[in-house]
């Protein structure tokens, strides 16, 4: 017997179709070819990074072969297409790791104070124009990065850099007796700058996300707004923030334009941070690629399989970190779960103080404090407070007896250094702003934006970028066209569906494609694509290599929203009798779409700004190409006509250098603002 | 119409976990049964394997059969989906979907499944929320979040969404634990009116409540700690309450419990 009709009196009469149905329906075919493309789009990730690999290993190999130098300490001198060849990887492995730790040691608590100044302590209606702000500093290119470093930061770090050699001199790292300013420390404070909007914007996005149950269960155990934070908001956004860190320590190892100009070249291990010296692997392919033939590609090649493995490495530590940590074995690892042994330690040794408390003979206040103990012992301060609460009880038995001063100092301490990190956050923005806007304003006028530098020499007043706008748009307009649906299908796939070898496989290599560095996308697109397959050096070929940067940013960024959205709201729906995939497309994918437009948004701010991957996969030229499929002919973009003129001496070339910085920058900000227009504009009711 | 459901020898296992072992019983059309026992005894668990809402959590599973008016529910070739379009559900806490307004959350059931048109959608959405008591407080805002509401407006908001589908039978599952007195009174008279329409099972930890709402009242219970829960005894409610032939029951209503 079929369906069930519904009798008249029923409230819902449903409509024809739907009164015919079955129980019996049989395999529903949506929910097969969806999950079926989502597979496959997890797969193809994986056959990509297989390919990736295999063929840096095939080249790799070749100039390793030829090497006539041991390639682990050889140092001095790169010069592979010499006879014998001669070149070593240590130092370049060194200096990526020196310069990724210092950005992300700086970087990370600056971040997490001023996701959580956003979050929780700025006034509701300035939170979003604040975040925007942060945002902002993601949507600075790192070519621009690159300029402000060598013509801003470079010379002040010199007095920086003597000020802390002259006080810390005494440990090796900081001793001081050379040139300073174009050394790791730099680079790793550029670096520090530039991955500190991405882990502040996804941090805050998380902080936001907690639940106002534990906000509110923690202010009612009488804490104070510092040990809210440490109670309900940092346990919540404790992943979230981890994957963030991670995200950021990822593209601190690929960064490749910003400390290519920054850093002076030497091929040694740097041992004296502050000075001027050093070498990554990245900054390294883009400074030799250029003058490379056979060997020499090779030889970079190798390096880039290095870098590969090293973010393999790192990956491979977190992973064993996590696995010691007391969560389920299918969560994705985190960098800040390294402190959670700890935290438990902390845990255990309140909880035995609270034994010996209890023995005590007390008052309202103790008995008060103990009843809270599971909660409070959670979090250190917290418990160290308690002893102070207890004197209160003794001291008037009232329970109206504002915080201790401690508690309130620790407090108003905690809530001004969020406010610190933020106004530390604004500086170098501020500046980056007003020197490109400065200096970018001489030639910028309709004609710069309606012409080419078609017949235009350095010295030559005049001349445009349009042809640079084009290739920008085009290109990262394919790439997005790309890795939008892509990633978001293989995001659906890893939190909807991921189950067993294949969805750790994916999470595994999105986490090392998060490493990869842009540059190295570059190679492999150059390689592969174009040496391999034949294909044209074109602006399609420069969408590929953005492609491959988007792709890790899109998924993760999607996953950890995807995540966010509760359960209950998938059982809802379920229980009205909706199948899977239309529960993932109209009710998951809507719920956390504002974060994903968010990730989107990063991961097109970035590749916008990328330099590196299209000088080496696009031919540069000063006219206009419209057509990203044209045989060999190269496009311009506003990164490459930067690269390619910001060392001129002549002051016309200049100007139209910084014009373009600027052009590059409105831009970027106004498809920020398009972007979070439609997700504002998706949310129903926002009368 | 409503329907009645028979459950024999029904076993559901979280992995290797028995949750609850070997339940019998059959729920009649057109009744309100309500399940209580102490936590941790099952009866969510059993409630959620009436629409196959058990197996929704990975490696969950179900041994024995549920029929509805003589469909096996997990007979080979049936439809978890089709199955929850028959046999809605209401959960603990209100969830209304929160990038839908009040309107698109009733009509979230029909319109995902294919129902398009405005007309229809309206007349039923209507419908629904003055089915679940709703209509006149929210007619002015339907275009309005359906987070903005009260809980006990939400709670009410999720029925109307739960029967705009028009299902055979409604599970509840402790609807008002995270509701105050008055919203709670609210959903127990609307429990009342959906019987006439509605096979109805629910949930409560609330004995007054399973007493006020129910026409049969099963009594679940466990063993101890780790040991799957079991049905006790069904039976007329104010059997239950008065007379019962289980003296665990009796243990259990009275507060002798443990």
């Amino acid at each position: 017997m079929s369906g069930i009709a519904p009798t008249a009196t029923r409230p819902a009469p449903r409509g024809g179709g739907g009164s015919a149905q079955s129980l019996t329906s049989g395999p529903r075919r949506g929910d097969l070819v969806f999950s079926g493309v989502v597979r496959a789009a997890a797969i193809f990730l994986l056959l990509l990074m297989a390919t990736i690999a295999g063929f840096l290993v095939f080249r790799a190999t070749t100039a390793l072969n030829a090497n006539h130098a041991n390639v682990a300490t050889y140092t001095g001198q790169w010069a592979p297409d010499d006879t014998p060849a001669k070149f070593g990887i240590g130092s370049l492995a060194w200096g990526t790791l020196v310069t990724s730790v210092i950005a992300i040691v700086i970087a990370a608590p600056v971040a997490i104070g001023v996701a959580l100044f956003i979050s929780q302590y700025a006034p509701r209606r300035l939170a979003q124009v604040l975040g925007y702000i942060i945002d902002l500093l993601a949507a600075v290119p790192s070519i621009i990065y690159g300029l402000w470093g060598i013509l801003f930061l470079v010379p002040h770090m010199q007095g920086a850099s003597q000020v802390v050699g002259d006080v810390l001199g005494w440990i090796p790292i900081f001793n001081t007796n050379g040139p300073l300013g174009r050394s790791v420390f730099t680079a790793g404070v550029i670096l520090s700058i530039m991955i500190l909007p991405i882990i502040a914007a996804i941090s805050r996005e998380i902080f936001l996300q907690t639940p106002r149950e534990q906000v509110e269960a923690a202010y009612a155990l009488g804490a104070t707004r510092w040990e809210m934070i440490k109670l309900a908001v940092l346990p919540y956004g404790r992943r979230g923030v981890g994957s963030a860190i991670v995200l950021g320590f990822g593209r601190a190892l690929g960064e490749t334009v910003a400390v290519a100009m920054v850093l002076s070249t030497t091929y040694n291990f740097v041992t004296k941070w502050l000075q001027s010296g050093g070498n990554t692997i990245a900054a390294n392919i883009a400074l030799q690629f250029g003058s490379a033939f056979k060997i020499g590609q090779g030889a970079l090649i190798a390096s880039g399989l290095v870098l590969f493995v090293v973010t393999f490495l790192v990956n491979l530590l977190a992973r064993r970190i996590t696995g010691r940590a007391d969560i389920p074995k299918d969560e994705r690892w985190s960098l800040l779960s390294v402190f959670r042994p700890g935290r438990r330690t902390a845990a255990h040794m309140e909880s035995s103080y609270d034994a010996n408390a209890a023995d005590v003979p007390d008052r309202e206040g103790t008995l008060q404090a103990r009843d809270q103990a599971p909660e409070v012992a959670a979090d250190d301060t917290a418990g160290r407070a308690r002893p102070h609460r207890a004197a209160h009880g003794a001291v008037g038995d009232t329970m109206l007896v504002s915080p201790s001063l401690p508690r309130r100092i620790r407090s108003t301490f905690a809530g001004g250094m969020t406010v610190g990190t933020f106004v530390l956050a604004l500086l170098p923005l501020i500046s980056i702003l007003w020197l490109v806007v400065n200096n970018g304003r001489h030639a910028m006028s309709p004609s710069f934006l309606t012409h080419s530098l078609r017949n235009i020499d350095d010295s030559q007043f005049g001349g445009g970028v349009y042809h640079a706008i084009i290739g920008t748009l085009e290109q990262s307009g394919l790439a997005t066209l790309i890795a939008v649906p892509i990633g978001i299908l293989v995001a659906v796939y890893l939190v909807e569906y991921g189950r067993g070898a294949l969805a750790t496989a994916v999470t595994f290599f999105v986490d090392v494609m998060m490493g990869l560095p842009s540059i190295v996308a570059g190679l492999f697109i150059l390689s592969m694509w174009i040496l391999g397959l034949g294909q044209h050096a074109n602006g399609f070929a420069g969408a590929l290599a953005l492609t491959i940067l988007m792709l890790p940013v899109v998924i993760r960024s999607s996953e950890e929203m995807l995540k966010l959205v509760p359960d209950s709201l998938r059982e809802a729906s379920y229980a009205l009798g909706v199948p899977k995939w239309k529960t993932i497309t109209k009710i998951v994918i809507p719920t956390a779409l504002p974060g994903i437009v968010t990730g989107v948004m990063l991961g097109v701010a970035r590749v916008m700004g990328e330099t590196a991957p299209i000088l080496l996969v696009v031919g540069y030229i000063q006219n206009i190409n419209v057509n990203p499929f044209s045989g060999d002919e190269g496009q311009a973009t506003l990164p490459t006509v930067i690269y390619n003129t910001y060392t001129s001496p002549e002051h016309a070339s200049n100007d139209r250098t910084w014009a373009a910085a600027f052009l590059l920058i409105v831009i970027i900000m106004v498809l920020n603002i398009i972007a979070r227009l439609i997700a504002w504009w998706k949310k129903p009711g926002r009368a | 119409m409503a329907k009645r459901i028979d459950v024999a020898g029904l076993s559901a296992y979280y992995g290797p976990t028995r949750a609850i072992e070997d339940i019998s019983m059959t729920i009649e059309p057109r009744t309100v049964t309500a399940f209580i026992g102490p936590s941790g005894c099952g009866k969510s668990t059993f409630l959620r394997t009436l629409n196959r809402m058990h197996e929704v959590i990975p490696g969950a599973r179900v041994e024995g059969k549920v029929t509805l008016d003589d469909v096996d529910l997990y007979g080979s070739g049936v439809d978890p989906v089709a199955v929850r379009r028959h046999v809605g559900m209401v959960f603990q806490r209100p969830n209304p979907f929160p990038t839908m307004s009040i309107y698109e959350n009733v009509a979230a059931g029909l319109r995902l499944s294919g129902v398009k048109k405005r007309g229809e959608l309206d007349d039923i959405v209507e419908q629904s929320l003055k089915g679940a008591n709703l209509w006149k407080e929210v007619e002015n805002r339907l275009k309005k979040p359906g987070a903005g509401l009260s809980g006990g407006q939400q709670q009410r908001l999720c029925i109307a969404r739960a029967i705009a589908v028009s299902p055979d039978v409604l599970l509840m599952d402790e609807p008002c634990s995270a509701l105050d007195p008055i919203s709670t009174t609210a959903i127990e008279d609307l429990i009342s009116q959906l019987k006439s329409e509605y096979t109805i099972v629910i949930v409560t930890h609330n004995m007054q409540q399973a007493a006020r709402v129910s026409d049969r009242t099963a009594f679940f219970n466990i063993s101890g700690t780790g040991t799957p829960g079991r049905l006790i005894e069904i039976d007329e409610t104010s059997r239950i309450f008065a007379n019962p032939t289980e003296k665990a029951t009796e243990d259990y209503i009275t507060g002798r419990f443990g």
